[in-house]
């Protein structure tokens, strides 16, 4: 069987045989050697070699098998090594002259030279083989993990409210669907998530598709299918940044009402008691962002939301207690309406603040960025207690220490107060 | 006596000249000035030709742009110089010259 070798004329690849090889490499040796010195020779040379690959038929896939009579064949068109002497000028003209060499392939050093560079080249093979294989069983593998977690990740954020998801995935967890049909006009949820969905999707198959023609070698173009995909995903694009915008420009401009009451003097203990609690709230659907809870009863076409309540030092020793409500909308006088809309039950009695773990809206009404932010400051030394069944979580109370119900302010921290 | 060795010659020394001859119709491709030179038998072999267009190229006579290749590596695409046309139009009249001091050599009685 005969060898071949992989070799690189001109910047393209080709598969040669040994014996053609050698008369290819013996020739060109002659043909270095005669432009070496020249001035401009390296790059007569570089056009000569182009010309060569252009004769082997270059820039195949597979690469050409060039034979021995290919190579004979490329000599006679090009011409023998002492041709390449008659178009020297007279003052570089020389006869040709083929030295002895020095080399002679029966000697030892040869013939070892020569077992090395076979050993090198099987050992460069199989390594190059093994190197390609590992590539691509990793790269299959991790293609695979890839489209997999995708796909359950976007099967469970998109479709998290499909009935056949309902059994598999918690109620409490944060529903994409439910949460845009708050956020948004409840109509625009199914196109806002399947622009969504076709925006991010096209280029992340447009990447696996590239990745797998890499690692397969997948010559094929499938020019239509690309300029149909980028159009749809530039159309996506478009329009979901369309409905976004006119969608949340109800948001623009955002007011407060705040109730405010002085505690003077202050009490050396304030106890927090939750009054109405989520548990018995009644609702169809919930969603959750960061601790915030949305929680939507359909039949009463009501929308109820958690409250952020916030304890910590005064700055001037002076105490109060503010509970301020928040929505908003396109102008102010509209934003202050909606904040005045939201319904919240709050008292301070004794040393007791008293709070609803929960805001509700008008029924009907939309949520509009609606919030209901507590602020209670406190001045050094005031301990802070849970009446018992309270649950600071449901109020978004997040003091660093968590695991005990008893706090107090030393020096300017509300941190755990051991008794 | 052989004229064969002879032929070689004459044609040798006007191979440059007929390469700019060549150039100054239109930019050419190597392969296209070798195929008229070729047909014209002014050349045999390739060869000749890649050292000649690099010293002319050298001697500001010719210059190259590169252009894709249906297949393969882009080409060097050649064409003349202002120098070139130049000094064309010197190898014009020298070998009109040269013609003619010939002819009237060989005509004379």
């Amino acid at each position: 069987m005969k060898r071949t070798l992989d070799i690189n004329i001109a910047g393209q690849l080709f598969r040669i045989d040994e014996d053609a090889w050698d008369v290819l490499k013996h020739y060109l040796d002659h043909v270095h050697a005669r432009f070496k010195t020249e001035q401009g020779g390296d790059e007569t040379f570089q056009d000569i070699e182009a010309r060569i690959a252009e004769i082997f038929g270059g820039g195949n896939e597979p690469p050409t098998l060039v034979s021995k009579e290919m190579v004979v064949n490329m000599i006679n068109i090009m011409g023998a090594p002492e041709d390449y002497y008659e178009s020297a000028p007279q003052a570089e003209r020389r006869p040709l002259t083929i030295r002895k060499s020095m080399y002679d392939p029966n000697s030892l050093s040869a013939r070892v030279g020569r077992g090395l560079s076979a050993f090198f080249r099987g050992f460069g093979k199989l390594m190059s083989a093994i190197f390609r294989a590992v590539a691509i069983v990793l790269g299959f593998f991790f293609t695979l993990i890839g489209f997999l977690l995708f796909f359950s990740f976007a099967i469970v954020i998109f479709f998290s409210n499909a009935p056949f998801l309902n059994p598999l995935i918690e109620p409490e967890m944060t529903n994409i669907h439910t949460l845009l049909s708050i956020v948004l006009n409840s109509n625009m949820v199914w196109p806002v998530l399947i622009l969504a969905a076709l925006v991010t999707l096209i280029p992340l198959g447009a990447l696996t598709w590239l990745g797998i023609k890499m690692i397969f070698r997948i010559r094929e173009r499938f020019r239509i299918l690309s300029i149909v995909a980028f159009v749809v995903w530039i159309a996506s694009l478009c329009a979901l940044g369309v409905f976004l915008g006119l969608q949340l420009a109800v948001y623009a401009e955002n007011k407060q009402v705040e109730q405010r009451i002085s505690l003077d003097p202050a009490p050396k203990t304030i106890w927090v008691a939750a009054m109405k609690k989520q548990s018995d709230l009644k609702y169809d659907k919930t969603a959750s962002v960061d601790g915030f809870k949305f929680f939507l009863d359909k039949q009463a076409d009501r929308l109820y939301a958690s409250v952020d309540l916030n304890i910590y030092a005064s700055e001037d020793s002076t105490s109060f207690i503010s509970v301020e409500r928040m929505a908003s909308s396109n102008n102010d006088m509209e934003a202050r309406d909606n904040a005045r809309k939201v319904n919240y039950n709050w008292k301070f009695s004794g040393d007791t603040l008293y709070l609803d773990e929960y805001f509700s809206l008008p029924a009907g009404a939309r949520w509009n960025a609606s919030m209901v932010d507590i602020d209670v400051s406190l001045p050094e030394g005031t301990v802070v207690r849970l009446v018992p069944g309270t649950v600071p979580e449901m109020l978004q109370f997040r003091p660093w220490d968590m695991d005990t119900d008893v706090w107090h302010i030393s020096e300017g921290d509300l941190v755990r107060f051991d008794q | 006596m052989n004229t064969d060795n002879t032929k070689a010659q004459m044609r040798k020394g006007i191979l440059e000249y007929c390469i700019l001859a060549i150039l100054s119709r239109s930019s050419c491709y190597a392969v296209d000035i070798i195929n008229e030179l070729k047909k014209a038998e002014v050349i045999v072999v390739e060869g000749t030709l890649y050292p000649l267009l690099t010293r002319q190229k050298n001697a500001g006579l010719l210059s190259y742009r590169w252009e894709e290749s249906p297949q393969g590596p882009p080409r060097k695409y050649y064409e003349l110089t202002e120098l070139g046309k130049i000094y064309l139009k010197e190898l014009d009249r020298a070998w009109d010259e040269l013609v003619e001091s010939v002819n009237q050599i060989r005509d004379r009685k």
